[in-house]
């Protein structure tokens, strides 16, 4: 048995594929997003990462506030 | 994280626990099988295996259950362990008395050097948690549970595994962070905004109050219709068996009717027939008739004058004198008077003439009142028969329950009415009608679920948090999308290894993986959905699946199996054998003799310096554990007397 990396590569792909059909590929909240989910599941994971996460997060046109 | 049991030591429990210590560091190997004879304790050390490994919160009950026996106060178990090459040692004493576990930990390494009281930290026990540690250390009872129905230990296991449940406590997190910034948002508020999100805050309870209070009236609905449909499928399956089975009375049961409806009218015939027979003597036998017809004919034969009668004598006796000529006097007259009794009256004659006419009517007939009666006899004789016939048969379908399919059809008339009512009744609540407006929406989930988060907004706005819940709710979006995707994946790569796996175990079967939502769906080549397998097809199967999920899996443990072999032929024995420990590092084996053959005999021709072989058994005259290291005592062990124990 080999040693495995800490995330599997199926849930990076996951990963990918969410990003992609929210249209935020290739953005910086991707490459954010996806490290600290990849933080989380390896358990280093804060609350202040989990606030950043929520208020960085690019909302489209039709969900901003009026 | 790669994990490695080194060893574990036990004093006053059960079985070879009431004083063992086992060593498997000093000479590592990557395979060791003990045998043991069956009640010796192998199930209550891979018990405790988990239970070290977990933490697991012991009653008074199960501290109890592992005392060696009544005269010990306490015992304790130990297991050793390698944690990323970190010495650990986990140790539960146990107090008989008092019914308690308690935990110590000693590790010499940089994450929790010295003895610590307490079990595991919780960083390992998140990586050991109970699914995790029930795959590795293979609990038995989970072969059933990966392919059962409704059963969910499949998935759970790959959730576990891969930590996917962290993505739920995640969502579980934003929620929090909405919430705890609502919170702050109306604290540090100015009044009167206070007062807006206020009034707004009490909008949008009232709405999830109201939708808490729809979807209770679903959930009630939803239950009565459930029930109302079980119910007719029961009704259903009742009232299709009585059915066929009263089929087979319906023809006889028309038969008998139509028979005791003819005998009833032929008795009423006979009777009315016997009771005119009954008024005519001659009919009544035919040695009456025969006489009557001889007295008939006398009479026929017979001719009385017309003035021979009673009457000509007693008018001759008024007379003073004889047709003769001579005088009739008192004496004459009494005598004549007297004399003339011994002659027939008129009405006399008149009914002798009809005996004559109705004796020669009656002699042309041939059926008598004997006859008759028979035949009514007969027929009532029938009619009972008939009678009890039906009694007979209308008994067995009651016994048979067949008499319930009309209240059984009329109970599923009723409910079959009162779920039309339960259907209108959700499809009012639950439709999503798409005329909001004529909808109101205290009445409708959608409706109401819209109000609910159309108010929220209106809160959220006037709090000027608005877009900070909108960026939570798509953050959750996000991530339930990549929770999804993740188990999709695994779920396919993980079928896929399986299957590869199955394919070298079951060789002549075809048994594979269809799908995996929640258990393990199986199938056979061409035969579609496979519901029902048998034992040693089940444990073959959960083989294959954990071999893949640990093979696969982000860290590696050891693999701790108890009787692996007991429930399979002879030939996937061999198979899992020479199959299964090629894919860990560590494994430790507890076999019974009978397991030799097959299984553990695969392990004979590997090199010594990766197996090893360990018998167990209890010394007869000390009652203590003796351990025999080799494999030419593990071979013969049992052989001479014969059998497992």
């Amino acid at each position: 048995m080999r040693l495995k990396s800490e995330v599997d590569p199926d849930i990076i792909e996951a990963i990918t594929d969410a990003l992609k059909k929210a249209g935020l590929q290739d953005t910086k909240y991707a490459n954010k997003f996806k490290q600290r989910l990849m933080n989380k599941l390896i358990g280093q994971f804060e609350e202040s990462d989990l606030v950043d996460l929520i208020e960085d997060f690019p909302l489209s046109e039709k969900d901003q506030p009026e | 994280m790669k994990i490695r049991i080194t060893g574990w030591r036990a004093k006053n429990l059960r079985g070879y626990l009431t004083d063992i210590e086992i060593d498997l560091s000093s000479q590592p190997k990557r395979w060791t099988l003990f045998q043991m004879p069956n009640g010796t304790g192998k199930t209550t050390t891979m018990r405790l295996f988990r239970d070290a490994l977990i933490g697991s919160n012991l009653s008074a009950d199960e501290v109890n259950s592992l005392k060696a026996d009544d005269t010990v106060e306490n015992g304790f178990f130990e297991l050793s362990l390698t944690i990323d090459d970190e010495p650990w040692r986990v140790e539960m004493k146990l107090d008989f008395r008092t019914g308690r576990c308690e935990y110590s930990r000693t590790s010499v390494g940089e994450r929790s050097g010295g003895n610590k009281s307490g079990r595991l930290p919780s960083g390992l026990r998140d990586t050991l948690q109970k699914g995790i540690t029930e795959l590795f250390v293979f609990d038995g009872e989970l072969a059933a549970e990966i392919i059962e129905d409704g059963a969910s230990r499949a998935d759970d296991s790959i959730r576990a595994l891969y930590k996917l449940d962290s993505f739920k406590e995640l969502c579980l997190n934003i929620d929090a962070q909405a919430k705890k910034r609502r919170n702050n948002a109306a604290s540090i508020s100015a009044a009167a905004t206070k007062n807006s999100i206020g009034r707004f805050t009490a909008d949008h309870k009232e709405a999830e109050d109201i939708l808490v209070h729809l979807l209770r009236n679903e959930r009630k609905l939803l239950a009565s219709k459930a029930e109302g449909e079980a119910r007719i499928d029961e009704l259903d399956t009742k009232i299709g068996d009585l059915s066929s089975q009263q089929e087979q009375y319906s023809d006889e049961l028309s038969e008998i009717k139509e028979r005791i409806v003819e005998d009833r009218s032929a008795i009423s015939e006979l009777t009315a027939r016997s009771t005119e027979l009954f008024r005519s003597p001659p009919l009544f036998h035919s040695s009456v008739r025969d006489r009557l017809n001889s007295l008939g004919g006398t009479m026929h034969k017979l001719k009385l004058p017309r003035t021979m009668s009673e009457e000509f004598f007693l008018q001759l006796a008024e007379e003073d004198a004889c047709i003769c000529g001579r005088e009739i006097g008192a004496n004459e007259k009494k005598t004549i008077t007297e004399n003339a009794k011994k002659f027939l009256g008129h009405d006399q004659i008149a009914v002798v003439n009809q005996m004559r006419l109705a004796l020669r009517d009656t002699g042309q007939r041939s059926e008598t009142l004997g006859s008759a009666l028979e035949q009514l006899r007969v027929a009532r004789d029938g009619l009972q028969l008939a009678e009890q016939r039906k009694l007979r048969i209308e008994d067995e379908l009651e016994e048979a329950g067949l008499t319930e399919i009309g209240e059984f059809k009329n109970e599923k008339a009723k409910i079959e009415f009162r779920l039309e009512g339960t259907c209108e009744a959700l499809h009012q609540l639950t439709g999503d009608h798409f005329d909001l407006s004529e909808i109101a929406w205290q009445t409708n989930i959608p409706a109401c679920r819209r109000e609910v988060k159309e108010r929220l907004r209106k809160r959220d706005t006037a709090a000027g948090t608005y877009e900070f819940i909108q960026k939570a709710d798509a953050l959750k979006d996000l991530v339930g999308n990549v929770e999804a995707g993740a188990v999709s994946r695994l779920r396919n790569r993980i079928k896929i290894a399986t299957n590869k796996y199955l394919k070298n175990i079951l060789v002549n079967e075809p048994l594979r993986v269809a799908s995996i939502d929640g258990r393990l769906l199986l199938t056979t080549d061409g035969l579609g959905r496979k519901s029902s397998v048998s034992e040693g097809q089940k444990l073959a199967v959960s083989y294959a699946f954990l071999t893949a999920l640990l093979a696969e899996a982000p860290h590696e443990f050891p693999f701790v199996v108890d009787s692996p072999a007991v429930s399979l032929d002879v030939e996937i024995r061999r198979t899992v054998g020479q199959l299964v420990p090629s894919l860990f590092d560590q494994m430790i084996i507890f076999v019974i003799s009978s397991e030799r053959e097959g299984f553990a005999d695969t392990f004979f021709n590997r090199s010594e310096s990766d197996v090893e072989f360990v018998t167990i058994s209890m010394d007869p005259v000390t009652g203590r554990p003796k351990l025999m290291n080799g494999k030419e005592e593990f071979r013969s062990f049992h052989s001479k007397s014969g059998g497992s124990a």
